[in-house]
């Protein structure tokens, strides 16, 4: 389970005679709990990529906390095999000196996994619909949607208690999206891990999301269980749902 | 390995390092190799043409060009070599902590390497040889202290921009070590940047200290080096010019073999501009 | 007669011999709008590209072109960049890119301006302004004092349309104009764009991979696979009856995702469909 608690982030302008800094995230709590599907909705400029940034624990905020399972994730050794993320641009989200198969056997290296990785890594690549012939691919050969689904084989590899979606399915092709979807869909029912989508798009949101959080201006402005989004009573919110260009 | 593999399809990049390799050697195993002792003086032959006994031909004090040049190669490559490893190797570490770690650190490497950098090298050299004394080894020294920083800052800005890669976030987020990021993720990209401007500045170095030679603060005097033997030649230069080919065209051939070589580094270092792996379906 | 008529345009790589786009035919009309909809790696980009002749030296084309009866093909380099702004205009995908980071964005506005309609300063300023006001961006004179990357990508996007807007061209080819924004940019942007066509009565031809913004705008559709034109007709009737299986599949893939979202929405009045 992993907890938010009153968390405050502000960035610092350093000039040469004065020093400004800028609020991006105030007082953001939340939990989200293992097998639910959260989802972070915001704009460009809400400070929902900060926010991304310090759930994975490469940042750490001036004021609050993040617990995962009541152990704070700002010390690499809580973080091992128990987060884990896939970003946006898979262009740059394997190391391009990397072939598939040592991008995912990264992480069980971590965690010291050395027995049968051969046969893992097979299952993996299976499990999110990919040939194991893949595995000596470099990422430049991959399409976006192949990349994306290694990103992913390379997150659950270790199973960790949640996973972070960084805008993952939003510089993909819309039927792409709809595989990615359904293959999340898929995995969560067989491993119960948790996932946090961070994104702008409320539609493919409400397909996997249990609950949606709405930010804006750093701050959270709703919670609301995906059933019930159309009971939402905050302004920002209704007009979110307003602009839509539905299909 | 699998650089060495991609360095031999790659024809030119393969007869480069063969060559700088072959030069080496030579230049490790010239008093073997050389048919004459590269300081004896024989009058009788000044500025003789070439012969079987004498290939080059003989210089103003009819010392044999041939071998002079092989002993050249330990003061014109050998030595330079050497000190350029030494301020990348500076350099690199600089580079990285700056580059990595950020903040203050960065401030105090960066405001040194700015100090460094504003000096001119030829200033900088000439000041310590002013000092130290003519000589060789003090230029090579001139030469790692002020090479450092513009290595260091290259640096910096490679690790600056590979390290807001979102594979370096995705090892941090699995919680992988500063060091194994650095080595694994790090590292091996900047390599090409660093393999690149090294061999560009491996050539810089052999000019510049031929060029020292030629103004006489080098080597001392009766020692070969390249760019003295050209600064010899000139004042024969209308009359004899052939004496100027031969220490000329060592030179251009082992910048050029560097420059050849750094080119195909970089392709053989980098998946993406290698030909495409072999297909397995 | 037909504003845009493309004949048998084939688009090939130079060195590897790869065809890209395979012989593709359509016409625009006068005021109507095209959209060219299709995967990543269709093709789409480049057949637009291509109209305005802005492929890279490395790609080939032939086929024919007319523009009002005129063959785009023959026309030097030169001719063809005064037709480029004042005939068809470019609108792209990612605001971030499309202007110089070095000045100002006004800078950028100005040189268009004077090059294809040869405004002195002034001018282009009143014209401006009351372009960015008409796509709904305030405090346009403090926006064209800004740098690209003060303004965000939806307000970019904007600003494009806007030049457009103030060059009038006769066709607007807009590639991706939505992917790169968010939900709320994105309605945005469509909005103008149909506001354009109704107040300047001029041709746009809409690159995109989002049935949804094509449904919402175009007038006719042309599906692409693989630089191959699989389907073309009226957008109702596409939607409709989808002919090829592919369309189908995009329609049926889109139609999953947005389906889930308006049965949710269905039990209050928020969102009229």
């Amino acid at each position: 389970m992993l907890k938010v608690d009153h968390v405050d982030k502000s960035y610092n302008n350093n000039g040469f005679f004065k020093s400004s800094s800028r609020k991006i995230l105030e007082d953001v709590s939340f939990e989200c709990s293992q097998g639910e599907c959260l989802g972070i909705i915001g704009e460009s400029g809400s400070g929902k990529s900060t926010l991304g940034r310090l759930l994975i624990g490469i940042e750490r905020p001036e004021r609050g906390s993040i617990m995962i399972n009541g152990e704070s994730i700002f010390k690499r050794k809580n973080r091992k095999s128990k987060i884990s993320v896939v970003f946006q641009d898979y262009r740059s989200s394997i190391n391009p000196f990397f072939t598939v198969e040592d991008a995912i056997l990264e992480p069980l290296r971590a965690i010291n996994i050395e027995e049968n990785l051969a046969v893992i890594i097979d299952k993996l690549l299976i499990q999110v619909g990919l040939s194991p012939s893949y595995k000596h691919k470099y990422p430049h050969e991959l399409s976006g949607g192949e990349a994306q689904r290694v990103c992913i084989a390379r997150a659950i590899s270790t199973e960790p208690s949640y996973i972070l979606f960084d805008e993952a399915i939003s510089s993909l092709d819309v039927s792409i999206q709809l595989q990615i979807l359904d293959l999340l869909k898929e995995l969560k029912n067989s491993y119960k891990m948790g996932y946090i989508f961070i994104t702008h798009d409320i539609q493919a949101a409400t397909y996997i999301c249990d609950r949606l959080l709405i930010f804006k201006d750093g701050r959270v402005q709703e919670t609301i269980p995906t059933k019930d989004l159309h009971l939402v009573e905050s302004p920002y919110a209704k007009k979110l749902l307003k602009n839509l260009i539905l299909f | 390995m699998r650089l060495i593999r991609n360095l031999v399809r790659d024809k030119l990049g393969i007869t480069s390092l063969l060559f700088l390799v072959l030069v080496m050697l030579m230049g490790v195993f010239a008093p073997i190799i050389a048919p004459h002792d590269p300081l004896a003086i024989n009058m009788p032959l000044r500025y003789a043409s070439p012969s079987w006994e004498h290939l080059l031909g003989n210089d103003h004090l009819g010392r044999d060009v041939l071998s002079r040049i092989l002993y050249g190669i330990r003061a014109s490559v050998l030595w330079i070599f050497l000190a350029l490893i030494i301020s990348v190797c500076i350099g690199t570490v600089m580079g990285f902590i700056a580059g990595y770690y950020r903040g203050i650190v960065d401030s105090i490497i960066m405001r040194i390497c700015d100090v460094m950098l504003s000096f001119p090298v030829y200033v900088i050299t000439i000041a310590i040889v002013g000092i130290l004394g003519v000589g060789l080894e003090n230029i090579l020294f001139a030469f790692v202290l002020m090479k450092w920083a513009w290595f260091a800052r290259i640096i910096r800005t490679s690790v600056l921009q590979y390290i807001e890669m979102e594979y370096v976030k995705y090892a941090r987020t699995i919680g992988l070590s500063h060091r194994s990021i650095i080595l694994r993720h790090i590292l091996p990209l900047t390599f090409s940047d660093i393999a690149v401007v090294a061999s560009s500045s491996m050539s810089s170095m052999i000019l510049q200290i031929s060029g020292l030679s030629f103004l006489g603060l080098g080597i001392k005097a009766p020692n070969a080096e390249w760019g003295m033997m050209l600064s010899e030649a000139r004042e024969v230069m209308f009359t004899r010019p052939e004496l100027m080919i031969a220490p000329g065209v060592a030179i251009i051939s082992v910048v050029i073999g560097f420059n050849f070589l750094s080119d195909s580094l970089q392709v053989a270092l980098n998946p993406e501009l290698r030909q495409p792996s072999k297909i397995i379906e | 007669m037909a504003l845009l008529e493309v004949n048998n345009l084939r688009v090939w790589d130079a060195h590897t011999k790869r065809v890209i786009v395979h012989n593709t035919s359509f016409t625009l009309e006068e005021g109507k709008c095209l959209a060219i909809v299709g995967e990543s790696g269709s093709g789409k980009s480049v057949t637009c590209r291509a109209l305005a002749q802005l492929n890279k030296k490395s790609l080939c084309q032939d086929g024919e072109i007319h523009f009002r009866n005129e063959r785009l093909q023959i026309l030097s380099e030169k001719q063809m960049r005064k037709k480029r702004g004042k005939n068809f205009c470019m609108i792209l995908q990612n605001g971030m890119t499309a202007f110089d980071p070095s000045c100002k964005i006004k800078v950028h506005l100005f040189e268009t301006l004077k090059t294809h309609l040869n405004w002195e300063k002034k001018r282009s300023e009143r014209k401006m302004i009351q372009a960015m006001e008409s796509v709904n961006l305030k405090n346009a004179k403090e926006i064209m004092n800004k740098y690209p990357h003060q303004l965000s990508g939806g307000m970019l996007q904007r600003i494009m349309i806007a030049l457009a807007l103030a060059l009038e061209p006769d066709i607007i080819i807009a590639d991706e104009p939505t992917t790169a924004l968010d939900t709320i940019s994105q309605c945005e942007v469509m909005e103008q764009l149909r506001k354009i066509r109704l107040n300047m009565n001029c041709a746009i031809i809409l690159v995109s991979h989002d049935l949804g913004v094509v449904r919402n705008i175009a007038d006719e559709v042309l599906v692409m696979k693989e630089g191959k034109v699989l389907e073309k007709g009226d957008t109702p009737s596409v939607f409709a009856n989808p002919a090829h299986d592919y369309t189908k599949y995009l329609i049926k893939t889109r139609s999953t995702i947005s389906d889930n979202f308006i049965k949710l929405m269905e039990r209050s009045n928020l969102v009229k469909s």
